[in-house]
């Protein structure tokens, strides 16, 4: 999780200086696609509160502190 | 193109590139409209860190002439894949730990600037015993765009996945009718009432079915559309915690309790294993396919000595109860999958080629039929003759155990319905096999009124 959530803030910055060149061989599909964007919309929202959540609980825990030693090691 | 390759009839619709086979070996030819993608999958880390990881096949850059040479940009060797199995063909948990198995590498490769650009569960296959990606081409830049697969992931997982779990796991079987998964529309209506109640469940499955059917006659712009990266990431995330507490739950059946429902004593059990062991020493295959194989025991007896072995039962459950125990002791030569023997997985898909059946997959180096022959001729009236010329189409070696009618099981499927067997003999049989095998041992098991044989296909005697 640690390894997905690091790079997210970096990942938006990459995003624009990625060439849009992809293509889709398969169809998105109009309603998938749709409906797809209100999921994220809401599930961006929780999701970014539980990334928060995660790092004021992190910062609490002392098993947090004691594997983040570990890391600098 | 060359005429020494052969294009897989399954390998046609990603213009990224294609599977062939030449000389025995398995290629993929990657085209140059795929070039950025691939460089930046192997440049930038994301190859690296699924291969380690044990998500994405493995392979090796090799320098030879591509069968289609005007698109060509690469040529790559996939690690082999020992046996092709279908999302039909798996047990709940298997697809569930498949279907985490894509999540885990979108999440991946979401950290490396990529995204999968399709969800198919027919790019998952079983290695080691555990879900591995076997296309290197799903993979293309990241961009701030809704996730392409999303509806392929859950037409291909999540609605299987759900249905199995919340109305009856036989449903899994949907998937061999609908070759690009199951639609939204119909697991919407199967599913109970209830799981319109669950938000997760609402929204990426009834939602998604009712938008689905709003704009099946509308055009949406989609892309104009941008998505921000913590919402795809929340998307992904979304379905991860869904797909997780996804459970079967199980039922006592027929066939997941049959090794305690044996007439077999502890010694005629052990002395019929030990049987077993001898005739594999003789037989010394690489592979093996146990027909009927139940929860796994016998199949065990091969995969422990390291053959890549498929245990092969119709009851779903106890395909179920043996991928558990693969899951539990790791076990990697052990492959189950359900398979109805009486209808075996067809060729499916397009020209009927896309999809191998069950004897296309073969033949195996051995095959294993213990306390199966009573089942295939008394259950479902088959003649020794068909089940004969089955087993000779898809197997060199043959452990087959015939069952008489004073057994106390064949008895028991002999007590609801008329005796209608007169060709059920031990001397029929062993005439009737004899004309496709050659019978090299026959064993009675000790303290039983079974015999074990050991039979070699007529047809391939060098092998």
């Amino acid at each position: 999780m640690k390894l997905f959530l690091r790079p997210i803030t970096l990942l938006a910055l990459a995003l624009f200086l990625l060439p849009l060149c992809a293509y889709s061989y398969i169809d998105l599909g109009s309603g998938s696609y749709i409906i797809q964007l209100i999921i994220a919309a809401f599930v961006g929202i929780t999701f970014s509160l539980k990334i928060y959540w995660k790092k004021i609980r992190a910062r609490f825990s002392k098993k947090e502190k004691v594997d983040k030693n570990i890391d600098v090691q | 193109m060359s005429n020494e390759s052969r294009i897989l009839p399954s390998s046609f619709r990603d213009p990224s590139g294609f599977l062939f086979e030449r000389e025995g070996g398995l290629y993929r030819q990657i085209n140059r409209i795929y070039k950025d993608h691939y460089d930046q999958l192997l440049s930038g880390g994301l190859y690296r860190a699924l291969t380690e990881q044990g998500l994405l096949v493995s392979h090796d850059e090799v320098d030879i002439s591509p069968p289609d040479p005007q698109p060509a940009y690469k040529i790559i060797k996939p690690r082999f894949v020992p046996f092709i199995s279908y999302p039909y063909e798996w047990c709940f948990t298997q697809l569930k730990e498949a279907a985490l198995a894509v999540l885990k590498i979108q999440k991946t490769a979401f950290d490396f600037g990529m995204s999968l650009k399709d969800a198919s569960a027919f790019n998952i296959q079983f290695v080691d015993g555990r879900p591995l990606l076997v296309d290197t081409l799903s993979f293309e830049k990241l961009q701030l765009k809704p996730w392409v697969a999303y509806r392929q992931f859950c037409q291909h997982f999540l609605n299987p996945l759900l249905l199995m779990a919340y109305k009856d796991f036989e449903l899994n079987q949907l998937s061999r009718i609908f070759i690009d998964g199951i639609p939204s529309s119909l697991t919407s209506r199967l599913l109970p009432f209830r799981t319109r109640l669950r938000p997760s469940l609402a929204s990426h499955v009834h939602l998604h079915a009712l938008s689905q059917r709003y704009f099946s006659t509308k055009t949406a712009r989609v892309r104009e559309r941008k998505i921000r990266p913590v919402s795809l990431a929340g998307l992904v995330d979304s379905l991860e915690s869904l797909v997780r507490r996804l459970n079967l739950r199980l039922k006592k059946t027929e066939w997941a309790h049959y090794y305690q429902e044996t007439n077999y004593t502890p010694e005629a059990f052990e002395g019929k294993k030990k049987t077993v062991e001898e005739f594999l020493d003789i037989m010394k295959p690489d592979t093996v396919w146990d027909l009927g194989a139940n929860t796994g025991v016998f199949s065990r007896l091969a995969s422990r000595r390291g053959i890549n072995t498929v245990a092969f039962d119709v009851d779903l459950i106890a395909v179920e109860l043996n991928y558990r125990e693969c899951l539990d002791k790791n076990e990697k030569h052990l492959l189950p999958l359900v398979m109805d023997l009486t209808n075996p997985t067809p060729a499916i898909g397009w020209e009927n080629r896309e999809r191998k059946s069950l004897s296309e997959r073969g033949p195996v180096d051995a095959a294993l039929a213990l306390a199966l022959l009573h089942h295939l001729a008394i259950s479902n009236n088959l003649p020794f003759p068909k089940i004969a010329e089955f087993l000779r189409r898809i197997c060199r070696w043959l452990v087959i155990e015939f069952v008489p009618k004073t057994d106390s099981q064949v008895q028991r499927l002999l007590a609801t319905r008329e005796d209608i067997f007169d060709h059920y003999t031990q001397s029929d049989f062993e005439e009737q096999f004899s004309r496709s095998f050659l019978i090299v041992k026959v064993a009675p098991i000790k303290g039983t009124e079974r015999t074990l044989y050991l039979m070699k296909n007529r047809s391939c005697p060098q092998t």
